[in-house]
């Protein structure tokens, strides 16, 4: 299966089945605790204010993003986090497709507002080449470093 | 403390109980427990959910039931038990395997309960009637032992 048969849908929360959620809370578990051996919380209470982001190829979810409007993560900018693909699926430019309608989507949503990111280090090139910038000094999250990035 | 016990199949939970149910075994077994493991493992699509909630109608406990051959062949199985960290040491972990126990003795009163259990409930396991079955293997990195529950008619 190529990439190009890859299907993008983003959903509020209240438009998510139950087992959409579980789909999306099983990749995030592969991609973020077991990946990255990180003992977080992933289900971190937040995911019902958000709208989501999924990448499927044919009936198999393999890419993911949250976006979350302004005042939900950030007050006065929206925001962008768990932008997660399955290992098999990259280096093919999905994570640049999700944050490319991501981004639309928040633009057209909310045109005042800015998007503010907690990246992880690792991933402030691809950031910037998405017109992020840098806004902070490096920092720990979830014993991982990262940077705030904004995108105006 | 007036706790109530409910068991629903994986689609007849609403997506609030099945987030919180998730967020609290990730509390527990993957953040106390320091495991970074894959908590929700595609099998609860097959279990019945046993949830404990207390007056306000949060889950604070919990276990996963498998009919015969869902988890294990020629068995059926309970999991993922936990209780929230607030409501420890209050018999509430005996209250969820009794209820569990009992489900599966009415439901499937043939097949014998079987489990992986760390290895530091082995003590209490036996107290609800498990014997040990295994030697000591690690799973996910913990010592676990397998046990099984018969029922006798």
């Amino acid at each position: 299966m190529t990439v190009k048969n890859s299907t993008y849908t983003i959903k509020h929360w209240d438009a998510l089945s139950t087992y959409e959620l579980y789909e999306i809370l099983h990749l995030r578990g592969k991609v973020f605790v077991v990946g990255q051996q990180c003992t977080c919380i992933d289900p971190d209470g937040k995911d019902p204010e958000a709208f989501h982001l999924t990448v499927k190829n044919g009936n198999t979810l393999i890419g993911y993003a949250r976006l979350f409007p302004p005042g939900k993560y950030y007050d006065g900018a929206a925001s962008i986090g768990r932008v997660a693909v399955l290992r098999e699926w990259r280096n093919q430019g999905i994570g640049k497709e999700i944050m490319k309608r991501g981004i639309a989507f928040l633009k057209a949503n909310f045109p005042e507002n800015p998007i503010i990111i907690s990246a992880q280090s690792y991933l402030e090139e691809f950031y910037k080449n998405l017109g992020f910038v840098t806004v902070s000094d490096e920092y720990l999250e979830e014993n991982m470093p990262h940077v705030r990035m904004k995108l105006s | 403390m007036a706790v109530k016990i409910q068991l629903k199949r994986f689609d007849e939970l609403s997506k609030k109980e099945l987030y919180r149910l998730l967020q609290m075994r990730a509390e527990i077994f993957i953040k106390e427990q320091q495991c970074p493991y894959l908590d929700p493992d595609n099998k609860d699509v097959s279990a019945w959910h046993v949830l404990m909630k207390n007056p306000d109608e949060k889950i604070i406990g919990y276990a996963r039931i498998f009919p015969p051959g869902a988890y294990l062949p020629g068995a059926t199985a309970v999991g993922r038990v936990s209780v929230d960290r607030t409501y420890r040491k209050r018999g509430l972990a005996y209250r969820i395997m009794d209820k569990s126990i009992g489900f599966l003795k009415e439901k499937f009163p043939g097949y014998p309960v079987e489990i992986s259990a760390q290895s530091y409930l082995i003590g209490f396991y036996q107290n609800l009637g498990f014997v040990q079955v295994s030697n000591e293997y690690l799973e996910d990195g913990l010592p676990h032992v397998r046990m099984k529950l018969y029922f006798h008619s």
